[in-house]
This record gives C-alpha cells, structure tokens and sequence, in this order.
C-alpha cells in the first residue's frame, strides 16, 4: 500500500474542515477527487502532502506514506515518497531558470541532476530560460518533470488540466498512464473527472467536506451551458487588429502579423497552445502592450481581467469596490452585486474569495465602470461546472447588453460554447 | 504608460531579462577583474577615465544582454547621475562647496560611467553561481534563486496592476495595494508549496555551464582597461 489516509478531521480552526475521510492508494492506482468548488478537495490534497499546517490549519488522523505516519519524514526523505503539483503551479516554483529549478529539487534526494525528464515533458532545450518567463502550462509541466526525477513514488496534483492546451493534457495522460505502469500512485483533484475515465481511475467525490461517494463509475454533469449570444450582437466593428507584431524585449517573436477583426457585442474565445501569445494578444488589445509593428484599434474603453483577478482590484472587499467603481452609488453597488450573486460574499476580504468569486466580482466590477470591451484571461481555469456555468452567465449578461468580450481560454467546456473562436499557433492566427 | 511602470520596466529590463546564459557563465575571477580595472580607471581625474570605462562597457553590454539593456541600462544610470550633477553644481549656490558647468558635466560623466559598470556586473552575476557557493558553505541555495525570481514576478504584477489602473482612470499609487496583496499572497502559497524544497537538505551543487568566450571578453577588457590607466596623463 502507498497511502493510506484515515482523517477524522482536517481543516482550518473556526473555518471549513473535511471529515471521516479514509483513502488508500496501491501501487499502479489512480484515485481522481472530485465536487464542487468548496467541497474540500483541496483541503485534502493539503492534508495528504502535510502542508495543512503550513496554512494555519490542523490535521486530526493519520496520513501513512509506504507505512511511516507523513508526519514523521524529513522533508528530504519526504521529497523521495510523495510530489505535491499545486493548482497554480507558478507558486510551486523557487528557481529563477528552468534547470535550477528543476536540479535544486532533484538534489534533495539525490547528490546529482539527470535532466532526462525535462525532454519527456516536453522541456527539452529551455534548461536556461527564466522561469518567470513559462506559460502556467509549460510551468505545470516543469513541476511534472521534478515529480518524475525525484522518484516520487505517490503524486497528488491539484487540478492539473486547467492551463494546459489540448496536446499537453495528451501528453499529460500518457505520462500518468506510463508511471502507472510503473507502479506509481496518483492522487489527482480535478473538476473534470471523466477526462481520467480511460485510466480506470477510482472516483472519490466530495461534498461539503464528507465524501458522497467512493468507487468506479461515476456520471458528473460538466457541460457548460451555450452562451445565447456568439455573434453579431452589435454593429460595426469593436476591435481590429492590423498585422500585429509583439515581442517581449530580448526574446524572439510572440505574434507575427496577427490581423483580427472583433465586432461590437459578441464573444470571442482566443485560443491556442501554451505559450502561443493568448494573453499577450489580450495585453496588447487592452493597451497595456504596444505593438512592435502593426496597429491595434479599440472602439470604446476596454479592461482587461488577469488570471489572477487580485490584480485588477483597487479596493480591500467586495463592498468597497463595487461601491467605488459606482462612483459611490450604493444603491448601484447593491443592484449589481444581485445582478452578479455576489451578496453573500460583500463584507468579505478579496484574499478570503474562491477563484469563482473574484472572477465574477471583477467582471461586476468593470461592469459597474461601463467599459465597452472586457479582456477575460482565463475566466473558467480551475472552477467546477456550477461555478464556470456562474461566470458563463455573466459573460452572457455582459453580451446581452451589446458588451464586447474576448476570452482567452484553454477551458474546452467553456471554448465549445463559444461559437467564434481564433487559434493561435505560435504567433500566427490559423 | 504611467512613470512608476515606465521605471519598474526599466528596473525589469535592467536586472532580470536574462535567464542564465551570456556574462552570466563567465568565470567569477574575470567579473572581478572587470569591476577591479574599471574602478582603477575612475579613480583618475576627469572625464576622460570615465568615458574610457564607458567606452568599454557599453560595446561589452552589447555583447549580451543586448540592445534593450543598454537602453533601459543607460537611463536608469542617468538617474543617478544627473542627481549627483545637478546637486554639484547647486551647491555652489548655496554656500557649500561646488562645482562650475563643465565640472557638472564631469560629475555626470563619471557618475554614469560607475553606475553603468555596476549595472552591468550586476545583470553579469549568476545567481545559480551564489546559490553553489551558499551550498557549499551548507546555507540555503535557494535564497538567490528565489530572490531572481520573485522580484521580477512583483515587478511584473506591479506593472500590470499599474496598467489595469489606467484602463480603471486611477492615479498609479492606488495601485500598490492590490499588487502588495497579491505578493502577500504569492508569498505564503511558496512557503506552502515549496516546503519540500525549502525544508529538504541540498545534496550536491547545481550544474553550470562556463562561456570561454564571455571569459575571455571580460580578461581583454580588463587587460586593455589596465593599460589605458598606464597610459592616460
């Protein structure tokens, strides 16, 4: 047995716990978690890799990794047992290029660095590249390729599919096939858990902390619902992209002479490989790049949304910031946080706010500041279904009333209900 | 582009565009060397040392890192620079001991050519280097490692917040409250994350790679540097 994990309680004093979980993983086993935003799935994968504490929080029960209690390992002996790939994988990084990141882990179990497992995940010839500089896609299999080198022999990963394009989330499921073979375990929290189905995998589904139900089939509504409009809500034009070249100083080229046309009032979805010039290409729309060569027209005043909404913010709650982007109508403020169901959450602080919840207080947010074009990067990355369905409506809404959106987007649930889509492939728009 | 993010870019551009390639795989002893013959120039009189150090340093930074570090390079250097000039020159009018026009323009000159060659040895320092000699002396490697990483990733986040100020009509300093949350945040995912790492005892030292060329660019440098000192009145 790999893991065996008996938690009778997990969780963060005075806030959410998990309870009566038990898990065991044997060699050549897959177990993909799975509910809702909120039902604990990552307070379990915290919980089995033993960061709970870390967090401020408390485990009552036992983890066993190969029979030792993981309370008992030196975090370099740990390091040999068990790989932990987080949801945002960019926090999961401490080294500045690809191969000090990638050796300074290896050398934690052992006294010397083979970079073979950079090549199969895809890294190969990127050893000297800034680490800052990945995609979160690329950054996600940087992590993979440590968790393979160091010999771990169970690896839990928290959402790996959310920022990786189609090819990686292929290649994704051939390694994890491969290393079961091999006798690995894997413990995988995912919303999307009938992308595993092939590998046979046991599904374990979470619900408000307790699990719902443990075993081998499993039906999990995922589809998201069709926006009502995907084109031709407006008039006229609302961006227009003219032989568009960018490249970030010192690097080669991200967009080569991309002409794209967006018309007033419908949706977009950008999408492409990691690392093809997605977000880039919503940078330059919003005005927060220049292009190198070629023209960007906008009609109207464009915002742009960034993974990480944190950044988009200007005011400490949700309260705060709706009211201000209101201009201080508080009525205002009140009527679009109903409009966005966000009253639940309007005293609370924006660090305390589920990725769902950020995402549609920005959206809210922008909306009450009346911009024309909205730039979401990444709006559905990580939600499950009922909250990516959430965000999908207020994206309808904002297109209902004659709002231009383009999403960049690696979320297939999301991309099918988009009737027009642009792929990008290394810099060109095909 | 507001002034905070123009500086913040040139401060990105200056120290963190480069990934470890270039002057970074020269050999230690030769960026000494470097920065040894250059300050030994200096500390001659006049413009002229300072535009003999300047003269060396700016075909070297062409080298690598490159066109766009020598831009942002050459005007975050006249920051400096200009202050300690203006501040020469105003001196003399208040009583305290100045300078004329031409010593304020001598005062630049040398202030720019210090802080060009300091930002160039700066950009030329390999953090994976620091993170072996802190291994070797049984230190956490990974203090350097971070430090190159996080600082341009705040950096970064501070532009983008600064940008999406912009769009928002707001005044640039609003902005610092989102981007120090979400680097309050960034840090206490990495602590959680990286425990393994952070917690786990190195046990060997990180490979590198040595460039003979870059080596060999910074001995000539400095060999030639040496011999203008010699030279020069």
């Amino acid at each position: 047995m790999l893991l065996e994990a008996k938690i009778d309680e997990a969780g963060y004093a005075g806030g959410f716990r998990i309870r009566g979980v038990s898990l065991e993983l044997d060699e050549g086993e897959l177990v993909v978690v799975t509910g809702k935003s909120g039902s604990g799935k990552t307070t379990l994968a915290r919980a089995l890799t033993n960061t709970i504490t870390l967090r401020g929080g408390y485990l009552r029960g036992d983890v066993r990794l190969l029979g030792k209690s993981v309370k008992e390992y030196q975090p370099g002996e740990l390091a040999g047992v068990l790989a932990y790939i987080p949801q945002e994988p960019w926090y999961g990084i401490i080294g500045y290029t690809v191969m000090s990141e990638f050796c300074y882990t290896q050398l934690i179990v052992r006294d010397k660095c083979d970079p073979r497992a950079l090549n199969e995940a895809g890294l190969g010839g990127m050893e000297d590249f800034i680490t800052y500089g990945l995609s979160a896609g690329q950054t996600q299999l940087l992590l993979w390729a440590e968790a393979l080198a160091t010999g771990a022999r169970v690896i839990v990963m928290d959402e790996p599919l959310v920022y990786l394009d189609e090819a990686g989330r292929s290649k994704m499921k051939s390694l994890v096939q491969q290393q079961l073979g091999e006798g690995k375990g894997f413990v995988v929290v995912d919303h999307d858990p009938l992308f595993w189905a092939e590998l046979r995998p046991r599904f374990v589904l979470l619900n408000d902390g307790v699990v719902e139900y443990d075993g081998y089939s499993l039906s999990w509504a995922w589809e998201v619902k069709s926006p009502r409009i995907g084109r031709g809500g407006g008039s006229g034009l609302a961006v227009r992209l003219k032989d568009v070249w960018f490249r970030y100083p010192g690097y080669g080229w991200v967009l080569r002479g991309v002409d794209l046309e967006v018309g007033s009032g419908t949706l977009t979805a950008v999408v492409g490989r990691n690392g093809s010039g997605k977000t880039t290409l919503l940078k330059l729309v919003a005005g927060l790049l220049r292009p190198s060569r070629g023209s960007v027209a906008v009609k109207g005043r464009p915002i742009y949304i960034p993974e990480n909404p944190l950044a988009y913010f200007s005011m400490p709650t949700p309260w705060e910031e709706l009211v201000y982007m209101a201009g201080g109508d508080e009525d205002r403020a009140r009527e679009v946080a109903d409009l966005f169901d966000l009253r639940g959450v309007m005293g609370s602080k924006l660090a305390d706010l589920s990725s769902g919840e950020r995402r549609r207080l920005a959206i809210a947010s922008a909306y009450l500041g009346g911009f024309d074009v909205y730039l979401l990067d990444e709006p559905t990355g990580g939600l499950d279904t009922f909250n990516a369905n959430r965000v999908v409506e207020v994206v309808e809404r904002l297109v209902e009333e004659g709002k231009t959106v383009v999403i960049a987007s690696h979320d297939d649930r999301l991309v099918r209900a988009v009737e027009r889509r642009v792929v990008i492939d290394r810099g060109v728009v095909v | 582009m507001s002034l905070i993010a123009a500086l913040v870019n040139l401060v990105y551009r200056a120290l963190f565009l480069r990934g470890e390639e270039g002057f970074r795989l020269s050999y230690t002893w030769s960026k000494l060397l470097y920065l040894a013959s250059g300050l030994l120039v200096v500390t001659k009189p006049g413009a002229v040392s300072a535009l003999v150090v300047m003269g060396s340093t700016l075909p070297l930074s062409v080298v690598w890192p490159g066109w766009s570090w020598l831009y942002s390079a050459l005007v975050l250097s006249l920051i400096p620079a200009a202050w300690f000039s203006l501040t020469a020159y105003v001196s003399g009018y208040v009583g305290l001991p100045g300078v004329d026009a031409v010593g304020a323009v001598v005062v630049l000159v040398r202030s720019l050519a210090v802080s060009l060659l300091i930002l160039f040895l700066a950009a030329a320092l390999s953090p994976v280097k620091v993170a072996n000699t802190l291994l070797r002396l049984r230190a956490p490697g990974y203090y350097p490692l971070l430090t190159w990483r996080t600082i341009p990733y705040g950096l970064r986040v501070l532009v983008d917040s600064i940008h999406i100020g912009v769009l928002k009509r707001e005044k640039p300093h609003r902005r610092l409250a989102p981007a120090v949350a979400i680097m309050l945040e960034y840090g206490g995912f990495v602590e959680e994350y990286n425990w393994l790492k952070v917690g786990g005892r190195v046990k060997g030292v990180l490979p590198t790679r040595s460039s003979a060329v870059h080596t060999a660019l910074l001995t000539a440098a400095s060999l030639g540097l040496v011999v203008l000192y010699v030279v020069l009145p």
